[in-house]
């Protein structure tokens, strides 16, 4: 299959065959069926900042969610014949790339057992690998907001998986309960439930900033 | 209402509620993170670089996560039922050996055990193996049956080689658990420890239960068998043997006080200062 177009200036694309923005998403995945790349291309432009931004939020490593990022685009490249159009494309995308968070996650915890960077670890951190401390200095305003960001992303990254999917799906992604529920295949009482039990959580370890 | 005044009022679930949306805010206000400028390249050349197959889920997994356990339980109930059958055919061909009538079954002997037993013996027996010698036991009696000819002891090959099975010397045939009857007894009844089939079948065997098969009581006395009584309708009796006798040797063998290796036919026996040769038949 060519790539060529992928990548391109996608007005120019447009000009001469499909108008791809304005095309919704499932008629994208049709195109991107018949060999159309530059279907594919719009949805890998729409899409691969939020799924970015997910990943990253759910992982708190920026490599990793770039990786996994282009990791999910990849599976959706390869399994677009089997997507059904019942189901919205995000909550199909954003459910591929939960699957690879997790997995991820659960490589760094193997990953960890055997590393010795666990002994610096203890019962109350434990999911937080030992990172030795920036010593540079900044400016006092960028100081604070940086270190309350990232407070802010390590206290969602100890969440235990099952509490920080859905948190970050609602409250960083901005999702409604209907599709956080869609994406982890979970009921929609549940999905509240382990919401509104993540915000308790990270209201424990954010109590410094209330 | 602001979260301070609620705070104030105690209402504990608008303050939880309160608390939440500030959690949710201060999640919300994450700055958030593109993608680098060179994802579509990377992209781009890891697709080209990818394996599709790699991505590609086999139609035959899902069949195959049930197929492959029922057929390892398939297997093993296979062979447990094969093991079975196999167990019963076994029980079976014995069964099949045992129900042979000896009116019409070949007759198979070792050539020395046949040469030791009574001439009557010989024409019809029925040899039965156990175990190992089951098969060719009916393979035997199979092959013979087909040509309905009854095959001599004589015209069998003497084979002296130890394990042979039809062969060798009377040890060996003992050892292989073969049982010779004599004509009219079914090969399931019986027979009494001192029966001469039995007694055949040893390598030695007691003088004394010899000779009270043969309807004798004697004690041993002196390097020979004193006559104390003749049980009736006996062997003895019919031979002329009485009480009193004196018996001195079976065979011209000298009868020790121990054992007995075959069947004597003929008794020398000392009766009123003669010496006298009383044949059993």
């Amino acid at each position: 299959m060519a790539l060529d177009k992928f990548g391109k200036n996608y007005a120019e694309v447009s000009e001469t065959t499909v108008p791809t923005e304005k095309l919704s998403d499932h008629a994208l995945i049709e195109l991107t069926k018949t060999g159309d790349e530059a279907a594919f291309a719009e949805i890998v432009q729409r899409y691969r900042n939020p799924i970015t931004n997910y990943l990253y939020r759910f992982l708190n490593d920026y490599e990793e969610a770039v990786d996994l990022a282009q990791e999910t685009f990849v599976r959706v490249y390869f399994a677009i014949e089997r997507y059904h159009t019942e189901y919205a494309f995000s909550t199909y995308i954003y459910r591929i790339a939960t699957n690879l968070a997790i997995s991820e996650i659960r490589k760094r915890k193997r990953r960890k057992l055997l590393s010795l960077t666990g002994l610096f670890q203890t019962e109350e951190n434990s999911e937080i690998e030992f990172q030795p401390p920036d010593d540079r200095s900044l400016p006092d305003e960028d100081l604070l907001e940086n270190e309350q960001s990232r407070v802010i992303a390590k206290a969602i990254a100890t969440l235990p998986d099952k509490y920080r999917a859905p948190i970050v799906l609602r409250d960083v992604e901005g999702k409604s309960y209907e599709e956080v529920a869609a994406i982890l295949n979970l009921g929609l009482g549940t999905t509240k439930s382990r919401i509104s039990r993540a915000r308790g959580l990270l209201k424990e370890k954010l109590k410094h900033y209330f | 209402m602001s979260y301070e005044e609620l705070k104030n009022k105690g209402e504990e679930s608008e303050i939880l509620s309160c608390e939440h949306e500030k959690v949710r805010g201060m999640c919300g206000s994450l700055k958030r993170v593109n993608a680098p400028t060179n994802f579509d390249f990377h992209l781009k050349a890891r697709i080209t670089n990818a394996d599709k197959s790699d991505f590609q889920s086999n139609a035959f997994l899902p069949f195959l996560r049930y197929a492959l356990p029922l057929s390892l339980v398939l297997l093993v109930a296979g062979f447990v039922v094969f093991s079975g059958i196999l167990t019963n055919n076994q029980n079976a061909d014995l069964t099949v050996v045992e129900n042979i009538q000896p009116a019409n079954s070949a007759v198979v002997l070792p050539a020395t055990v046949s040469e030791n037993l009574p001439s009557e013996n010989n024409s019809n027996a029925v040899l039965i193996a156990t175990n190992s010698d089951t098969k060719k036991a009916i393979s035997n009696v199979e092959s013979v049956s087909m040509t309905n000819k009854i095959t001599n002891s004589s015209s069998l090959p003497k084979s002296n080689a130890p394990g042979d099975d039809f062969g060798g010397t009377r040890q060996s045939a003992s050892k292989d658990s073969l049982i010779i009857m004599p004509r009219g007894i079914p090969p399931t009844q019986s027979l009494p420890d001192n029966s001469p089939v039995n007694i055949k079948n040893k390598s030695r065997s007691s003088v004394k239960k010899m000779l009270q098969f043969n309807g004798i009581e004697a004690d041993f006395i002196n390097s020979g068998w004193s006559v104390k009584g003749i049980t009736a309708n006996t062997l003895a009796s019919r031979s002329g043997v009485k009480s009193g006798d004196f018996i001195e040797s079976a065979d011209n063998r000298i009868l020790d006080s121990e054992t007995i290796s075959e069947l004597p036919k003929t008794l020398y026996i000392m009766r009123e200062g003669k010496r006298i040769a009383v044949e059993l038949k």
